[in-house]
């Protein structure tokens, strides 16, 4: 069965952004754990519970108004404090790109299309039990999320 | 101007995919290798493994793949105390979940997988070839002479039937009921006499069980 995903984890940020006429980074993430694991994403409270062992996939992708830029994040990099996370990168090039045709041209002023080999993203790893801060940032912003590694 | 507001704008919004991916991202399949026709192998997601058995991955990427990326790839285990590579293949150490990580050469991840792995509590001997749904043997099980009887070895936790390859060893008590060879490693067939029984012991993953087979005219 080939996994799939809703094109509304695309049409939310991008429609807010056009609305709020900003400049947004965007965190997707792309999957799910099995039953019997943890990969928990509390959005309001920028956390992530994850079993040991357990892995969870997330995509960046920047809207910037000013620069009439809306694609993958530009100077992307996440940062760990500590062990309990392992941070690797991925290949995103071959994923299906669900999203629909608007979200490429929702912001005013005119945006960048994003080429469909473009995409960046990294897989988080539960490697130990604890807690660490992941920072993700790209050019428009940064943000923590702090997850939390259960046993 | 746009260098001032540029901070006050901007904004990190984390939204989350409520996706149907079984912990997998869907750039490649990674599903059971049923070419060796072994008990527990299905397509689609993987079957819990028992500890102690060993599951044979197969990667099919679903996207066109310019870059043949998919063709240098290896597996990683998330948590070598549920499961580890074994010569390509997963085998399950102890219950939990871990994911399975398809590795290109470059390092980065290309897909993964989550495979749970539970302790088998009792081995299933269930009449047939492969279907491990029918209610386990148990007693004795009348057999017609000159019969083929067949059955199929399954350990099972608490709740469900465990999947993976592992060794089993059966003893017949009675070698006049012939053993016939069935291409798979958890089935076995035996030719039943004209008369006699035998008591058919099994041995896999650390439990036995047994059935006796009566020739009933």
């Amino acid at each position: 069965m080939m996994p799939t995903r809703p094109r509304v984890a695309w049409c939310v940020p991008a429609l807010l952004c056009a609305l709020a006429a900003c400049s947004q980074t965007n965190v997707t993430f792309l999957t799910t754990a099995l039953v019997g694991a943890t990969a928990d994403v509390d959005v309001d409270a920028r956390t992530l519970e994850l079993s040991r062992g357990a892995a969870i996939a997330f995509e960046c992708s920047e809207a910037d108004f000013f620069a009439d830029y809306f694609g993958p994040c530009r100077d992307f990099s996440v940062e760990s404090d500590g062990d309990a996370v392992d941070v690797r990168r991925v290949h995103l090039e071959q994923l299906e790109d669900t999203r629909p045709p608007e979200t490429h041209t929702a912001t005013g002023g005119g945006v960048s299309l994003t080429a469909e080999n473009e995409r960046t993203g990294r897989v988080l790893v539960g490697r130990a039990a604890g807690a660490a801060t992941l920072t993700i940032s790209s050019l428009t912003g940064s943000a923590e999320l702090e997850v939390q590694v259960l046993e | 101007m746009h260098a001032l507001l540029r901070p006050l704008l901007t904004a990190l919004a984390v939204t989350i995919a409520a996706c149907d991916s079984q912990g997998q991202l869907g750039q490649a399949e990674l599903a059971p290798d049923c070419t060796a026709n072994d008990d527990g192998c299905e397509s689609g997601p993987l079957r819990p493994l028992a500890v102690g058995a060993r599951q044979l991955l197969t990667v099919r990427p679903l996207q066109p793949d310019p870059g043949g990326q998919t063709s240098a790839t290896h597996f990683v285990s998330a948590n070598s105390d549920v499961a580890v590579i074994d010569d390509g293949g997963v085998l399950a150490t102890g219950d939990g979940v871990t994911a399975i990580l398809l590795v290109a050469a470059d390092d980065s991840v290309l897909d993964f997988t989550h495979v749970a792995a539970a302790s088998a509590v009792r081995l299933g001997l269930h009449p047939g070839s492969g279907d491990v749904a029918t209610r386990a043997l148990s007693g004795t099980v009348p057999v017609a002479p000159g019969a083929t009887f067949t059955m199929t070895v399954a350990p099972h936790s608490d709740t469900q039937v465990l999947g993976g390859a592992f060794d089993i060893v059966v003893d017949s008590s009675n070698r006049t009921f012939s053993t016939v060879p069935t291409g798979d490693p958890a089935i076995f067939s035996f030719v039943a006499p004209s008369w006699g029984w035998t008591e058919i012991d099994v041995t896999a993953l650390g439990l036995s069980a047994a059935v006796t087979l009566e020739v009933a005219p």
